[in-house]
């Protein structure tokens, strides 16, 4: 994906920030979305004038990560909860984030301002 | 993603490079999990050369910073490039995790830590340095401690065990013995299985000779009283310790067993009166090295060996025992029970016959006769503020279970809590 965007001519900054957003996505689908280890993930991306998407797709059980609560990234260590942490990370990596739920799919596109 | 681990002064330092993202994440965490000994209270991450990480990255620093912390310690990073350094930003964890420009910077805080800790369990309790270690001493029962035991150890390292040598033990009674036994329903049941078996705190922990060479570990649920373990030969404690020692030994490489009971034995002269050359100990520590045997078959009488010699006989050693002479389990926890008795020392104070009961003839090349058994646990934090018995009990409830081994007077102990027992009397049942 990330040569794909780089050929696309997108700027090494934001190949880099939507790289940690997909991967947070993607692990998130691989480790929560399918019961087992056998399931697909569609990945496309595309420049659309001064906007770069990716869309991320999969049968998984319907997740939404746009209204998931923010983690508390205040506290002490020992407080602080391990999860959540990779949806706080795609908020702050993009600037459009968009779900929906279509013929039993799961579809996050994933935006960034250039 | 390449993983590096090395102790430098002590100190676990795990190199990362490359990319951490969640699939190496989930090759890291074993690994990290395998280096990390159960007395470890700090840990640098060394990040030079990491180009990228997620939040599995994080994961793995804060479960160890948790892990750690809940020991008095911490982990701190180092060498920590833009990447990692705005991902770790944007979670909030750079105000949380101390971050180091090079690694002696970030060994020198830790070891500032470490020091502070060890000063402070210093001035509580002053420490002697004796054969290797730093000794200091806890006062605990003044009443005086005795050993019982059933059967002889002559029969059993003769093969000479018969039905009527077993007999059932309630083990809810008993606090620490060692042995050889098995767990059945009957005399004819356990007979072919006797193995090495010790018993702490009402748990029996033995090594069926089923040639399976797999420690079982039994805790009786609830004092029925129901549960009998069948014994040859037993060695308990009547009693409680006399004082405990807390034990650090000064080398990474830890103190042998005979080189703590030879320390013991010269420090009891000095400070003991009562030590008439026996003692039991109990030991719950942290292991640098455990070297061990096991009995491979049931020595019952009519497998004796046929030149009538002992199964410990070179010409016998091989088929009755199983020696593991590779130094396994460094940093793990371990509890040990057993005996060590000074040939130097005027025995005759002791009936003459429960001695020669209890001493295998074995005499390293120290002067002393030890017999100990032992049980390696993982993943049960060193706390040198925890006494010794809630330690035992917490490796019992909480520890993972890895095995039980007759130890051999070379099993390394890098740090511990022993329970001493200057035993006054000997009883034969």
């Amino acid at each position: 994906m990330t040569e794909t965007l780089e050929r696309l001519g997108v700027p090494g900054e934001a190949v880099q920030a939507l790289e940690l957003a997909v991967d947070e996505a993607v692990t998130n689908i691989i480790l929560h979305g399918y019961p087992s280890s056998n399931g697909r993930i569609w990945i496309s991306c595309g420049v659309e004038g001064r906007m770069v998407r990716v869309r991320i797709e999969d049968e998984g059980v319907p997740f939404d990560p746009t209204v998931a609560p923010e983690p508390d990234l205040e506290g002490d260590a020992d407080e602080r909860p391990i999860g959540g942490l990779g949806i706080h990370l795609i908020r702050r990596m993009t600037d459009e984030l968009r779900y929906e739920r279509r013929d039993g799919r799961n579809i996050l596109v994933l935006g960034k301002c250039l | 993603m390449e993983i590096a681990t090395e102790r430098m002064d002590g100190v676990l330092v795990i190199g990362l490079k490359g990319r951490l993202d969640g699939y190496a994440a989930t090759q890291a965490a074993p690994e990290i999990e395998r280096s990390l000994r159960d007395d470890d209270r700090s840990v640098v991450f060394d990040l030079d050369g990491l180009t990228y990480m997620s939040s599995a990255g994080i994961r793995i620093l804060l479960a160890l910073h948790k892990k750690v912390k809940a020991r008095n310690g911490g982990i701190a990073l180092c060498n920590v490039g833009e990447y990692p350094r705005n991902v770790l930003s944007m979670a909030g964890f750079d105000r949380i995790l101390p971050i180091f420009s090079s690694r002696d910077d970030a060994l020198r805080e830790v070891q500032k830590r470490e020091d502070s800790l060890s000063l402070i369990a210093d001035l509580k309790n002053p420490m002697v340095e004796r054969g290797g270690a730093r000794f200091g001493f806890e006062t605990a029962s003044r009443a005086p401690a005795s050993l019982r035991v059933k059967g002889s150890l002559a029969t059993l390292l003769h093969a000479r065990i018969r039905e009527e040598d077993l007999s059932a033990e309630r083990l809810s009674g008993i606090t620490y013995s060692l042995g050889l036994g098995a767990l059945g329903g009957g005399v004819e049941d356990t007979m072919p299985f006797l193995g090495e078996m010790m018993t702490l705190h009402g748990s029996m922990i033995w090594l069926p000779t089923d040639g399976h060479d797999t420690p079982d570990f039994f805790v009786p649920a609830g004092d029925t009283g129901a549960v009998r373990a069948y014994t040859a030969f037993n060695l308990s404690l009547e009693g409680a310790f006399n004082e405990v020692a807390v034990v650090e030994a000064t080398g990474e490489d830890g103190i042998s067993l005979d080189a703590l009971y030879r320390a013991i034995f010269a420090l009891a002269k000095e400070r003991r009166k009562e030590c008439r050359g026996v003692l039991a100990t109990a030991i719950w520590g942290v292991v640098a090295g455990v070297q061990s045997t096991g009995i491979k078959r049931s020595p019952i009488a009519q497998d004796a060996p046929a030149n009538g010699g002992s199964i410990l006989d070179p010409e016998n050693y091989d088929e009755w025992m199983d020696v593991c002479t590779e130094m396994k389990y460094d940093g793990y926890s371990i509890v040990t029970f057993g005996i060590g008795i000074d040939l130097s020392a005027d025995l005759s104070g002791y009936d003459p016959a429960a001695l020669e009961a209890i001493d295998a003839g074995h005499a390293g090349p120290s002067g002393l006769s030890l017999h100990n058994h032992g049980v390696v646990f993982r993943g049960v934090p060193w706390d040198a503020e925890t006494d010794l018995v809630r330690g035992i009990e917490r490796c019992l409830a909480e520890g993972e279970f890895v095995d039980m081994r007759h130890l051999l007077d070379t099993t390394r102990i890098r740090r511990a809590k022993v329970g001493i027992a200057y035993i006054s009397a000997i009883k034969q049942d």
